[in-house]
Protein backbone atom coordinates (compact mmCIF):
# COMPACT_ATOMS: atom_id res chain seq x y z
CA UNK A 1 0.00 0.00 0.00
CA UNK A 2 1.13 3.50 -0.50
CA UNK A 3 2.11 4.97 2.55
CA UNK A 4 1.77 8.39 4.28
CA UNK A 5 -0.10 11.16 2.87
CA UNK A 6 -0.24 13.15 6.00
CA UNK A 7 -3.04 16.07 5.93
CA UNK A 8 -3.26 16.47 1.95
CA UNK A 9 -6.18 15.85 0.11
CA UNK A 10 -4.18 15.57 -3.43
CA UNK A 11 -1.49 12.96 -1.66
CA UNK A 12 -4.49 10.69 0.24
CA UNK A 13 -6.58 10.41 -3.09
CA UNK A 14 -3.30 9.66 -5.02
CA UNK A 15 -2.28 7.17 -2.44
CA UNK A 16 -6.18 5.48 -2.74
CA UNK A 17 -5.95 5.61 -6.55
CA UNK A 18 -2.26 3.56 -6.34
CA UNK A 19 -3.67 1.32 -3.98
CA UNK A 20 -6.91 0.44 -6.35
CA UNK A 21 -4.35 0.39 -8.84
CA UNK A 22 -1.95 -2.43 -7.10
CA UNK A 23 -4.49 -4.07 -5.44
CA UNK A 24 -7.55 -4.40 -7.88
CA UNK A 25 -9.06 -6.66 -5.65
CA UNK A 26 -10.76 -3.97 -3.34
CA UNK A 27 -12.98 -3.08 -6.64
CA UNK A 28 -14.29 -6.25 -5.84
CA UNK A 29 -16.89 -5.46 -3.55
CA UNK A 30 -18.49 -2.48 -5.18
CA UNK A 31 -18.15 -4.30 -8.70
CA UNK A 32 -20.65 -6.62 -7.17
CA UNK A 33 -22.64 -4.45 -5.81
CA UNK A 34 -22.79 -2.82 -9.17
CA UNK A 35 -23.61 -5.78 -11.22
CA UNK A 36 -26.01 -6.34 -8.64
CA UNK A 37 -27.27 -2.88 -10.06
CA UNK A 38 -27.43 -3.87 -13.70
CA UNK A 39 -29.18 -7.17 -12.71
CA UNK A 40 -31.75 -4.88 -11.36
CA UNK A 41 -31.61 -2.62 -14.55
CA UNK A 42 -31.83 -6.06 -16.80
CA UNK A 43 -35.23 -7.02 -14.60
CA UNK A 44 -36.36 -3.74 -14.91
CA UNK A 45 -35.93 -3.51 -18.62
CA UNK A 46 -37.67 -6.66 -19.44
CA UNK A 47 -40.18 -5.88 -16.70
CA UNK A 48 -43.27 -5.23 -19.30
CA UNK A 49 -42.18 -7.71 -21.63
CA UNK A 50 -43.53 -11.33 -21.55
CA UNK A 51 -42.85 -13.35 -19.60
CA UNK A 52 -41.95 -10.95 -16.35
CA UNK A 53 -44.93 -8.90 -17.79
CA UNK A 54 -47.34 -11.58 -15.50
CA UNK A 55 -45.81 -10.55 -12.28
CA UNK A 56 -44.68 -7.07 -13.46
CA UNK A 57 -47.57 -6.15 -15.30
CA UNK A 58 -49.81 -5.21 -12.85
CA UNK A 59 -47.51 -2.93 -10.75
CA UNK A 60 -46.39 -1.17 -13.24
CA UNK A 61 -50.23 -0.39 -14.93
CA UNK A 62 -51.33 0.22 -11.60
CA UNK A 63 -48.42 2.70 -10.58
CA UNK A 64 -47.60 3.97 -13.38
CA UNK A 65 -49.98 3.78 -15.96
CA UNK A 66 -50.41 1.20 -19.11
CA UNK A 67 -48.16 3.59 -21.74
CA UNK A 68 -45.34 2.50 -19.21
CA UNK A 69 -45.68 -0.94 -20.23
CA UNK A 70 -44.48 0.16 -23.91
CA UNK A 71 -41.60 2.16 -25.84
CA UNK A 72 -40.17 4.20 -25.56
CA UNK A 73 -42.22 5.25 -22.18
CA UNK A 74 -40.77 2.15 -20.38
CA UNK A 75 -37.48 3.70 -20.38
CA UNK A 76 -39.34 6.28 -17.87
CA UNK A 77 -40.62 3.70 -15.61
CA UNK A 78 -37.14 2.05 -15.54
CA UNK A 79 -35.15 5.44 -15.02
CA UNK A 80 -38.34 5.94 -11.94
CA UNK A 81 -37.89 2.86 -10.34
CA UNK A 82 -33.93 2.43 -10.06
CA UNK A 83 -34.11 5.83 -8.62
CA UNK A 84 -36.79 4.20 -6.33
CA UNK A 85 -34.43 1.41 -5.49
CA UNK A 86 -31.57 3.09 -4.88
CA UNK A 87 -32.02 4.05 -1.34
CA UNK A 88 -33.29 0.50 0.13
CA UNK A 89 -30.02 -0.92 -1.98
CA UNK A 90 -27.71 0.97 -0.44
CA UNK A 91 -29.22 0.11 2.80
CA UNK A 92 -29.41 -3.30 2.03
CA UNK A 93 -26.81 -4.35 0.01
CA UNK A 94 -24.83 -0.68 -0.40
CA UNK A 95 -23.79 -0.73 3.37
CA UNK A 96 -22.43 -4.86 3.75
CA UNK A 97 -20.29 -3.84 0.16
CA UNK A 98 -18.87 -0.78 1.50
CA UNK A 99 -17.92 -2.83 4.74
CA UNK A 100 -16.60 -4.78 2.38
CA UNK A 101 -14.09 -2.58 0.57
CA UNK A 102 -12.69 -1.14 4.09
CA UNK A 103 -12.17 -4.38 5.10
CA UNK A 104 -10.23 -5.60 2.11
CA UNK A 105 -8.20 -2.08 2.78
CA UNK A 106 -7.43 -3.42 5.60
CA UNK A 107 -6.42 -6.40 4.28
CA UNK A 108 -3.94 -4.80 2.28
CA UNK A 109 -3.18 -2.31 4.78
CA UNK A 110 -1.53 -5.46 7.20
CA UNK A 111 -0.21 -6.66 4.05
CA UNK A 112 -2.18 -9.99 4.34
CA UNK A 113 -3.32 -11.86 1.32
CA UNK A 114 -6.91 -10.59 0.32
CA UNK A 115 -9.24 -14.14 0.55
CA UNK A 116 -12.35 -12.48 -1.01
CA UNK A 117 -14.68 -15.59 1.01
CA UNK A 118 -13.02 -14.42 4.54
CA UNK A 119 -13.84 -11.20 3.83
CA UNK A 120 -17.25 -11.64 2.97
CA UNK A 121 -17.89 -14.08 5.82
CA UNK A 122 -16.17 -11.80 8.59
CA UNK A 123 -18.32 -8.51 7.70
CA UNK A 124 -21.41 -9.97 7.24
CA UNK A 125 -20.86 -10.57 11.06
CA UNK A 126 -21.13 -6.48 11.71
CA UNK A 127 -24.04 -6.61 8.74
CA UNK A 128 -26.40 -5.46 11.54
CA UNK A 129 -24.12 -2.39 12.52
CA UNK A 130 -23.67 -1.52 8.95
CA UNK A 131 -27.20 -1.80 8.19
CA UNK A 132 -28.39 0.66 10.86
CA UNK A 133 -25.20 2.96 10.26
CA UNK A 134 -26.27 3.02 6.78
CA UNK A 135 -29.87 3.65 7.89
CA UNK A 136 -28.68 6.66 9.71
CA UNK A 137 -27.55 8.17 7.18
CA UNK A 138 -29.62 7.79 4.76
CA UNK A 139 -32.78 9.32 7.58
CA UNK A 140 -30.35 12.29 7.40
CA UNK A 141 -29.67 12.61 3.51
CA UNK A 142 -33.81 12.53 3.96
CA UNK A 143 -33.90 15.70 6.55
CA UNK A 144 -31.43 17.72 4.23
CA UNK A 145 -33.69 16.54 1.11
CA UNK A 146 -36.82 17.35 2.80
CA UNK A 147 -35.10 20.96 3.75
CA UNK A 148 -34.28 21.37 -0.35
CA UNK A 149 -38.09 20.48 -0.79
CA UNK A 150 -39.26 23.12 1.38
CA UNK A 151 -37.02 25.53 -0.55
CA UNK A 152 -38.60 24.03 -4.30
CA UNK A 153 -42.06 25.14 -3.09
CA UNK A 154 -40.84 28.67 -1.99
CA UNK A 155 -39.33 29.39 -5.25
CA UNK A 156 -42.47 27.71 -7.07
CA UNK A 157 -44.35 30.62 -5.47
CA UNK A 158 -41.69 33.31 -7.28
CA UNK A 159 -43.51 34.37 -9.95
CA UNK A 160 -40.92 36.95 -11.94
CA UNK A 161 -39.85 36.13 -15.47
CA UNK A 162 -36.72 37.56 -15.19
CA UNK A 163 -34.23 39.24 -13.03
CA UNK A 164 -32.46 37.84 -10.12
CA UNK A 165 -35.42 36.82 -8.31
CA UNK A 166 -36.04 34.12 -11.73
CA UNK A 167 -32.92 33.34 -11.57
CA UNK A 168 -32.69 32.03 -7.78
CA UNK A 169 -35.90 30.21 -9.23
CA UNK A 170 -34.25 28.22 -11.88
CA UNK A 171 -31.20 27.80 -9.36
CA UNK A 172 -33.23 25.90 -7.35
CA UNK A 173 -35.66 24.26 -9.76
CA UNK A 174 -32.77 22.79 -11.44
CA UNK A 175 -29.79 22.71 -9.45
CA UNK A 176 -31.82 19.09 -6.96
CA UNK A 177 -28.87 17.04 -8.38
CA UNK A 178 -26.60 18.42 -8.06
CA UNK A 179 -27.49 19.55 -4.00
CA UNK A 180 -27.97 16.00 -3.74
CA UNK A 181 -24.52 15.12 -5.22
CA UNK A 182 -23.40 17.86 -2.31
CA UNK A 183 -25.61 16.30 1.01
CA UNK A 184 -24.57 12.83 -0.38
CA UNK A 185 -20.96 14.38 0.22
CA UNK A 186 -22.07 15.92 3.29
CA UNK A 187 -23.09 12.69 4.79
CA UNK A 188 -20.83 10.66 3.66
CA UNK A 189 -17.99 13.10 5.33
CA UNK A 190 -20.56 13.40 8.56
CA UNK A 191 -20.40 9.29 8.98
CA UNK A 192 -17.13 8.81 6.98
CA UNK A 193 -15.64 6.63 9.60
CA UNK A 194 -18.37 5.10 10.60
CA UNK A 195 -17.97 2.01 8.30
CA UNK A 196 -13.92 1.83 9.31
CA UNK A 197 -14.39 1.75 13.08
CA UNK A 198 -17.74 -0.89 12.40
CA UNK A 199 -15.63 -3.55 10.53
CA UNK A 200 -12.24 -2.82 11.57
CA UNK A 201 -12.59 -1.93 15.34
CA UNK A 202 -15.03 -4.38 15.54
CA UNK A 203 -17.27 -1.34 17.01
CA UNK A 204 -21.40 -1.26 17.57
CA UNK A 205 -22.66 1.26 15.79
CA UNK A 206 -23.63 4.13 18.49
CA UNK A 207 -19.48 3.61 19.79
CA UNK A 208 -18.46 3.28 16.25
CA UNK A 209 -21.12 6.92 15.73
CA UNK A 210 -18.88 8.41 18.98
CA UNK A 211 -15.62 7.02 17.65
CA UNK A 212 -16.30 9.03 14.10
CA UNK A 213 -17.61 12.42 15.42
CA UNK A 214 -13.90 12.41 17.65
CA UNK A 215 -12.10 11.30 14.73
CA UNK A 216 -14.04 13.99 12.18
CA UNK A 217 -13.19 16.79 15.32
CA UNK A 218 -10.73 18.72 13.50
CA UNK A 219 -10.57 17.09 10.11
CA UNK A 220 -14.12 17.80 8.65
CA UNK A 221 -13.04 20.31 5.97
CA UNK A 222 -10.00 17.50 4.86
CA UNK A 223 -12.41 14.93 4.93
CA UNK A 224 -14.71 16.95 2.76
CA UNK A 225 -12.55 18.09 0.23
CA UNK A 226 -11.44 14.27 0.05
CA UNK A 227 -14.38 13.26 -0.52
CA UNK A 228 -15.90 16.03 -3.41
CA UNK A 229 -12.71 16.21 -5.69
CA UNK A 230 -13.24 12.19 -6.50
CA UNK A 231 -17.24 13.19 -6.52
CA UNK A 232 -16.93 15.84 -9.50
CA UNK A 233 -16.66 13.12 -11.55
CA UNK A 234 -20.27 12.60 -11.35
CA UNK A 235 -20.78 15.84 -12.58
CA UNK A 236 -20.69 15.42 -16.12
CA UNK A 237 -23.29 12.23 -15.89
CA UNK A 238 -25.59 14.80 -13.88
CA UNK A 239 -25.25 17.03 -16.71
CA UNK A 240 -26.06 14.39 -19.34
CA UNK A 241 -28.90 13.01 -17.14
CA UNK A 242 -30.40 16.63 -16.79
CA UNK A 243 -29.98 17.17 -20.78
CA UNK A 244 -30.56 14.04 -21.68
CA UNK A 245 -33.06 15.57 -24.47
CA UNK A 246 -30.52 17.45 -25.79
CA UNK A 247 -27.83 14.31 -26.13
CA UNK A 248 -30.86 11.83 -27.93
CA UNK A 249 -33.17 10.61 -25.54
CA UNK A 250 -35.52 11.91 -28.16
CA UNK A 251 -34.03 9.69 -30.97
CA UNK A 252 -32.49 7.03 -28.83
CA UNK A 253 -34.81 6.57 -26.01
CA UNK A 254 -32.09 3.93 -25.11
CA UNK A 255 -30.08 6.56 -24.31
CA UNK A 256 -31.83 6.86 -20.95
CA UNK A 257 -30.81 3.27 -19.99
CA UNK A 258 -27.05 4.05 -20.80
CA UNK A 259 -26.91 6.85 -19.15
CA UNK A 260 -27.99 4.74 -15.81
CA UNK A 261 -25.54 2.49 -16.58
CA UNK A 262 -23.16 4.88 -16.75
CA UNK A 263 -24.31 6.93 -13.39
CA UNK A 264 -24.22 2.95 -11.56
CA UNK A 265 -19.74 2.48 -13.35
CA UNK A 266 -18.95 6.08 -12.64
CA UNK A 267 -21.30 5.70 -8.64
CA UNK A 268 -18.05 2.70 -8.39
CA UNK A 269 -15.30 4.22 -9.20
CA UNK A 270 -15.93 6.91 -7.51
CA UNK A 271 -17.23 4.84 -3.86
CA UNK A 272 -14.21 2.70 -4.50
CA UNK A 273 -11.52 5.44 -4.32
CA UNK A 274 -13.65 7.78 -1.57
CA UNK A 275 -13.75 4.72 0.63
CA UNK A 276 -10.17 3.59 -0.07
CA UNK A 277 -9.31 6.77 0.80
CA UNK A 278 -11.23 7.09 4.38
CA UNK A 279 -9.71 3.40 5.72
CA UNK A 280 -6.77 4.76 4.76
CA UNK A 281 -6.35 7.91 6.42
CA UNK A 282 -8.36 6.17 9.36
CA UNK A 283 -5.52 3.49 9.41
CA UNK A 284 -3.12 6.42 9.46
CA UNK A 285 -4.17 7.86 12.41
CA UNK A 286 -5.03 4.84 14.29
CA UNK A 287 -0.96 3.96 13.62
CA UNK A 288 -0.46 7.59 14.60
CA UNK A 289 -1.92 7.20 17.71
CA UNK B 1 -12.69 -13.23 -7.50
CA UNK B 2 -12.29 -13.97 -11.64
CA UNK B 3 -13.84 -16.65 -11.67
CA UNK B 4 -16.94 -14.89 -9.28
CA UNK B 5 -17.04 -11.81 -11.75
CA UNK B 6 -17.03 -13.86 -15.02
CA UNK B 7 -20.10 -16.31 -13.50
CA UNK B 8 -22.35 -12.75 -12.35
CA UNK B 9 -21.00 -11.34 -15.98
CA UNK B 10 -22.47 -14.31 -17.64
CA UNK B 11 -25.41 -14.77 -15.71
CA UNK B 12 -26.42 -11.10 -16.90
CA UNK B 13 -25.58 -11.58 -20.48
CA UNK B 14 -27.36 -14.88 -20.29
CA UNK B 15 -30.24 -13.70 -18.76
CA UNK B 16 -30.71 -10.73 -20.98
CA UNK B 17 -29.81 -13.38 -24.14
CA UNK B 18 -32.68 -15.50 -23.18
CA UNK B 19 -35.56 -12.90 -21.86
CA UNK B 20 -34.65 -11.50 -25.25
CA UNK B 21 -35.45 -14.46 -27.18
CA UNK B 22 -38.02 -15.75 -25.08
CA UNK B 23 -39.80 -12.36 -25.28
CA UNK B 24 -43.38 -13.04 -27.20
CA UNK B 25 -44.59 -9.53 -26.69
CA UNK B 26 -44.74 -7.21 -29.32
CA UNK B 27 -41.73 -5.12 -28.04
CA UNK B 28 -39.92 -5.11 -31.34
CA UNK B 29 -42.50 -4.07 -33.30
CA UNK B 30 -43.30 -1.16 -31.22
CA UNK B 31 -39.54 -0.36 -31.46
CA UNK B 32 -39.61 0.12 -35.26
CA UNK B 33 -43.37 1.56 -34.81
CA UNK B 34 -42.16 4.56 -32.74
CA UNK B 35 -38.90 5.19 -35.11
CA UNK B 36 -41.37 5.22 -38.30
CA UNK B 37 -43.61 7.79 -36.11
CA UNK B 38 -40.87 10.11 -36.33
CA UNK B 39 -40.99 10.73 -40.29
CA UNK B 40 -44.92 10.99 -39.41
CA UNK B 41 -44.66 13.68 -36.64
CA UNK B 42 -42.15 15.55 -39.13
CA UNK B 43 -44.62 15.36 -41.99
CA UNK B 44 -47.89 15.61 -39.86
CA UNK B 45 -46.05 19.99 -39.04
CA UNK B 46 -46.66 20.91 -42.53
CA UNK B 47 -47.95 18.40 -45.25
CA UNK B 48 -47.83 21.63 -47.80
CA UNK B 49 -44.12 21.22 -47.86
CA UNK B 50 -43.16 17.53 -47.65
CA UNK B 51 -41.93 16.66 -51.43
CA UNK B 52 -44.24 13.77 -52.76
CA UNK B 53 -42.37 11.04 -53.20
CA UNK B 54 -41.32 11.26 -48.96
CA UNK B 55 -45.11 10.40 -48.44
CA UNK B 56 -44.66 7.29 -50.41
CA UNK B 57 -41.40 6.43 -48.85
CA UNK B 58 -43.49 6.72 -45.28
CA UNK B 59 -46.40 4.72 -46.52
CA UNK B 60 -43.37 2.17 -47.84
CA UNK B 61 -42.13 2.22 -44.46
CA UNK B 62 -45.17 1.58 -42.68
CA UNK B 63 -46.35 -1.53 -45.01
CA UNK B 64 -42.46 -3.11 -44.39
CA UNK B 65 -43.72 -2.80 -40.91
CA UNK B 66 -47.30 -4.60 -41.63
CA UNK B 67 -45.17 -7.35 -43.97
CA UNK B 68 -42.62 -8.29 -40.91
CA UNK B 69 -44.97 -8.34 -38.13
CA UNK B 70 -48.26 -9.21 -39.29
CA UNK B 71 -49.45 -11.00 -36.41
CA UNK B 72 -49.13 -7.83 -34.28
CA UNK B 73 -51.85 -6.42 -32.49
CA UNK B 74 -50.47 -2.80 -33.58
CA UNK B 75 -50.78 -3.68 -37.38
CA UNK B 76 -54.58 -2.00 -37.83
CA UNK B 77 -53.39 1.02 -36.48
CA UNK B 78 -50.06 1.26 -39.11
CA UNK B 79 -52.81 0.70 -41.15
CA UNK B 80 -54.62 3.89 -40.30
CA UNK B 81 -51.29 5.93 -40.26
CA UNK B 82 -50.99 4.56 -43.99
CA UNK B 83 -54.28 6.10 -44.89
CA UNK B 84 -53.26 9.45 -43.00
CA UNK B 85 -49.93 9.81 -44.60
CA UNK B 86 -52.15 9.73 -47.97
CA UNK B 87 -54.26 12.09 -46.45
CA UNK B 88 -51.77 14.78 -45.97
CA UNK B 89 -50.41 14.16 -49.80
CA UNK B 90 -53.88 14.83 -50.79
CA UNK B 91 -54.49 11.24 -52.53
CA UNK B 92 -57.71 10.44 -51.46
CA UNK B 93 -58.55 7.57 -53.05
CA UNK B 94 -55.18 5.74 -51.35
CA UNK B 95 -56.54 6.91 -47.87
CA UNK B 96 -60.04 5.82 -48.22
CA UNK B 97 -58.09 2.19 -49.80
CA UNK B 98 -56.04 1.63 -46.62
CA UNK B 99 -59.09 3.10 -44.32
CA UNK B 100 -61.52 0.13 -45.87
CA UNK B 101 -58.52 -2.17 -45.39
CA UNK B 102 -58.85 -2.04 -41.55
CA UNK B 103 -62.55 -2.08 -41.84
CA UNK B 104 -62.27 -5.40 -44.09
CA UNK B 105 -59.36 -6.90 -42.51
CA UNK B 106 -59.65 -6.28 -39.14
CA UNK B 107 -63.28 -6.10 -37.87
CA UNK B 108 -62.47 -7.31 -34.69
CA UNK B 109 -60.64 -4.40 -33.47
CA UNK B 110 -63.25 -2.50 -32.66
CA UNK B 111 -61.22 0.96 -32.11
CA UNK B 112 -59.37 0.73 -34.94
CA UNK B 113 -62.21 -0.27 -37.21
CA UNK B 114 -64.35 2.29 -35.77
CA UNK B 115 -60.97 4.50 -36.08
CA UNK B 116 -61.36 3.63 -39.40
CA UNK B 117 -64.53 4.16 -40.46
CA UNK B 118 -64.05 8.08 -38.75
CA UNK B 119 -60.87 8.86 -41.06
CA UNK B 120 -63.20 7.40 -44.12
CA UNK B 121 -66.11 9.88 -42.83
CA UNK B 122 -63.59 12.73 -43.16
CA UNK B 123 -62.20 12.29 -46.31
CA UNK B 124 -65.45 11.85 -47.54
CA UNK B 125 -66.30 15.31 -45.98
CA UNK B 126 -62.90 16.73 -47.82
CA UNK B 127 -64.57 15.52 -51.11
CA UNK B 128 -67.81 17.46 -49.93
CA UNK B 129 -69.82 14.26 -50.19
CA UNK B 130 -71.92 14.65 -47.19
CA UNK B 131 -74.44 11.92 -47.65
CA UNK B 132 -71.54 8.89 -47.68
CA UNK B 133 -69.65 11.06 -44.52
CA UNK B 134 -73.00 10.75 -42.44
CA UNK B 135 -72.85 7.10 -43.74
CA UNK B 136 -69.97 6.20 -41.75
CA UNK B 137 -70.71 7.99 -38.87
CA UNK B 138 -73.71 6.16 -38.65
CA UNK B 139 -72.40 2.96 -39.13
CA UNK B 140 -69.85 3.92 -36.61
CA UNK B 141 -72.83 4.44 -34.46
CA UNK B 142 -74.59 0.88 -35.16
CA UNK B 143 -71.61 -1.10 -35.35
CA UNK B 144 -68.87 -0.14 -32.89
CA UNK B 145 -71.21 1.96 -30.61
CA UNK B 146 -69.47 1.08 -27.46
CA UNK B 147 -65.98 2.22 -28.52
CA UNK B 148 -64.43 5.46 -27.90
CA UNK B 149 -64.96 6.77 -31.49
CA UNK B 150 -68.34 5.19 -31.24
CA UNK B 151 -69.33 7.26 -28.37
CA UNK B 152 -68.71 10.23 -29.83
CA UNK B 153 -70.26 10.09 -33.11
CA UNK B 154 -74.22 11.20 -32.12
CA UNK B 155 -72.67 14.60 -31.29
CA UNK B 156 -69.57 14.24 -33.93
CA UNK B 157 -72.82 14.41 -36.11
CA UNK B 158 -74.55 17.41 -34.92
CA UNK B 159 -71.67 19.31 -34.69
CA UNK B 160 -70.85 18.11 -38.47
CA UNK B 161 -74.49 19.61 -39.67
CA UNK B 162 -74.32 22.60 -37.57
CA UNK B 163 -70.71 23.66 -38.98
CA UNK B 164 -72.10 22.94 -42.66
CA UNK B 165 -75.08 25.28 -41.99
CA UNK B 166 -77.58 22.86 -41.64
CA UNK B 167 -79.20 23.66 -38.67
CA UNK B 168 -82.06 21.88 -38.79
CA UNK B 169 -80.46 18.64 -39.19
CA UNK B 170 -78.27 19.30 -36.43
CA UNK B 171 -81.43 19.56 -34.06
CA UNK B 172 -82.31 16.60 -35.56
CA UNK B 173 -79.08 14.67 -34.49
CA UNK B 174 -78.92 15.97 -31.11
CA UNK B 175 -82.75 14.59 -30.76
CA UNK B 176 -81.34 11.28 -32.23
CA UNK B 177 -78.17 11.07 -29.86
CA UNK B 178 -80.23 12.36 -26.71
CA UNK B 179 -81.99 8.35 -27.36
CA UNK B 180 -79.08 6.70 -28.74
CA UNK B 181 -77.29 8.04 -24.99
CA UNK B 182 -79.99 6.81 -22.80
CA UNK B 183 -79.93 3.26 -24.69
CA UNK B 184 -76.36 2.89 -24.39
CA UNK B 185 -76.06 3.86 -20.49
CA UNK B 186 -76.68 0.69 -19.42
CA UNK B 187 -76.26 1.40 -15.48
CA UNK B 188 -72.80 0.96 -14.77
CA UNK B 189 -69.20 1.19 -15.81
CA UNK B 190 -66.90 3.35 -18.04
CA UNK B 191 -69.24 3.42 -21.37
CA UNK B 192 -72.28 4.02 -19.02
CA UNK B 193 -70.69 6.81 -17.27
CA UNK B 194 -69.42 8.36 -20.90
CA UNK B 195 -72.64 8.54 -22.44
CA UNK B 196 -74.47 9.85 -19.50
CA UNK B 197 -71.78 12.55 -19.55
CA UNK B 198 -72.58 12.79 -22.98
CA UNK B 199 -76.07 13.31 -23.03
CA UNK B 200 -75.59 16.00 -20.64
CA UNK B 201 -73.71 17.46 -23.42
CA UNK B 202 -76.56 16.86 -25.44
CA UNK B 203 -79.37 18.75 -22.83
CA UNK B 204 -76.94 21.86 -22.47
CA UNK B 205 -76.70 22.02 -26.90
CA UNK B 206 -80.60 21.96 -26.52
CA UNK B 207 -80.78 24.17 -24.05
CA UNK B 208 -82.66 21.82 -21.74
CA UNK B 209 -80.58 22.74 -18.49
CA UNK B 210 -82.76 20.97 -15.74
CA UNK B 211 -81.67 18.02 -17.67
CA UNK B 212 -78.78 18.38 -18.03
CA UNK B 213 -78.61 19.22 -14.29
CA UNK B 214 -80.27 16.24 -13.22
CA UNK B 215 -78.15 13.79 -15.45
CA UNK B 216 -74.96 15.57 -13.81
CA UNK B 217 -76.24 14.78 -10.23
CA UNK B 218 -77.39 11.67 -10.82
CA UNK B 219 -73.88 10.65 -12.10
CA UNK B 220 -72.32 12.17 -8.67
CA UNK B 221 -75.13 10.04 -6.97
CA UNK B 222 -74.77 6.72 -9.08
CA UNK B 223 -70.92 6.74 -9.05
CA UNK B 224 -70.15 8.15 -5.82
CA UNK B 225 -68.73 5.18 -4.41
CA UNK B 226 -67.29 3.36 -7.99
CA UNK B 227 -64.06 4.35 -8.03
CA UNK B 228 -64.42 6.27 -12.11
CA UNK B 229 -64.95 9.64 -10.42
CA UNK B 230 -61.82 11.03 -9.53
CA UNK B 231 -60.65 14.57 -8.42
CA UNK B 232 -60.68 15.75 -11.90
CA UNK B 233 -63.95 14.33 -12.66
CA UNK B 234 -65.35 15.80 -9.92
CA UNK B 235 -64.05 18.94 -10.73
CA UNK B 236 -65.65 19.20 -14.11
CA UNK B 237 -69.07 17.84 -12.91
CA UNK B 238 -69.09 20.36 -10.61
CA UNK B 239 -68.31 22.95 -12.81
CA UNK B 240 -70.95 22.51 -15.20
CA UNK B 241 -73.73 22.20 -13.05
CA UNK B 242 -72.55 25.69 -11.23
CA UNK B 243 -72.23 27.09 -14.57
CA UNK B 244 -75.41 25.92 -16.01
CA UNK B 245 -77.55 27.09 -12.88
CA UNK B 246 -75.48 30.02 -12.40
CA UNK B 247 -75.51 31.24 -16.11
CA UNK B 248 -78.53 29.76 -17.34
CA UNK B 249 -81.01 29.61 -14.77
CA UNK B 250 -79.86 31.72 -11.77
CA UNK B 251 -80.28 29.49 -9.26
CA UNK B 252 -77.56 28.84 -6.75
CA UNK B 253 -79.79 26.98 -4.35
CA UNK B 254 -80.01 24.08 -7.14
CA UNK B 255 -76.19 23.16 -6.48
CA UNK B 256 -75.71 23.74 -3.02
CA UNK B 257 -78.96 21.39 -2.38
CA UNK B 258 -77.19 18.48 -4.56
CA UNK B 259 -73.77 18.78 -2.46
CA UNK B 260 -75.94 19.38 0.60
CA UNK B 261 -77.99 15.90 -0.26
CA UNK B 262 -74.20 13.99 -1.57
CA UNK B 263 -72.56 15.25 1.72
CA UNK B 264 -75.69 13.66 3.70
CA UNK B 265 -75.55 10.88 1.81
CA UNK B 266 -71.90 9.91 2.19
CA UNK B 267 -70.78 11.73 5.39
CA UNK B 268 -67.59 10.05 5.10
CA UNK B 269 -66.61 10.50 1.46
CA UNK B 270 -63.25 11.77 0.29
CA UNK B 271 -65.10 14.05 -1.95
CA UNK B 272 -67.00 15.67 1.12
CA UNK B 273 -64.04 18.74 2.21
CA UNK B 274 -64.47 19.65 -1.86
CA UNK B 275 -68.08 19.88 -1.74
CA UNK B 276 -68.46 21.43 1.65
CA UNK B 277 -66.14 24.47 0.43
CA UNK B 278 -67.94 24.29 -3.04
CA UNK B 279 -71.05 25.19 -1.04
CA UNK B 280 -69.48 27.81 0.82
CA UNK B 281 -68.41 29.91 -2.01
CA UNK B 282 -71.94 29.64 -3.84
CA UNK B 283 -73.52 30.65 -0.73
CA UNK B 284 -71.47 33.58 -0.32
CA UNK B 285 -71.95 34.24 -4.38
CA UNK B 286 -75.41 33.77 -3.37
CA UNK B 287 -75.56 36.24 -0.26
CA UNK B 288 -73.95 39.18 -2.16
CA UNK B 289 -76.12 38.41 -4.95
CA UNK B 290 -74.14 37.13 -8.04
CA UNK B 291 -76.07 36.89 -11.07
CA UNK B 292 -74.94 36.89 -14.67
CA UNK B 293 -76.29 39.75 -16.50
CA UNK B 294 -76.94 39.20 -20.60
CA UNK B 295 -74.94 40.93 -22.79
CA UNK B 296 -75.87 43.78 -24.42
Amino acid sequence: MTKSPGKHPFALLNSAFNTLITNPAAFFPLVMLGLIQLFLLEILFFAPREPLSHFFGQIIMRTEGEIFMHYPFNFAMIARWFHRLQTPLFVLLGSYFLGCTVAVINTINNGKTVKMRGIFKSTFSRYLHLLMAALLMVGFLKLMTMGYDVLTRRALQIRSTSGIYFLVKQAVLTGKPYFHLLMSIVVTTIFAFVFPQIVIDQKRVFPALLGNFKLLWGSFWFMFFVLILPAVVYLPVIVLKANKQFFGTGIFPEMSLLLIILGVVVSILIEAVQYTAITSYYLLKKESK
Amino acid sequence: MKKTLGIFAAVLIGLFVILSLIDTSHYAVEKAFWRIQKDFDQIRQDPKVVPPQQFEQLANKYRKLVERYPDSPLIPKVHLYIGTVYVFKGDYEKAKAAYQEVIDRYPESKNAAAEAMLNLGKVYELERNEEKAVAFYRRIMNEYPRTETGIIMPIYIANYYAKVGKSQKSLEALREAEGFYKNIADGEGAVDLRARRLLSTVYMAQQEWMKSIDVLKNILIDYADSGYIDEEVLMTITRSINTIALTQMDNLDLPINIYEKFIGDHPDHRFNNFLTQMIAVLSDLKRRGATVSEPS
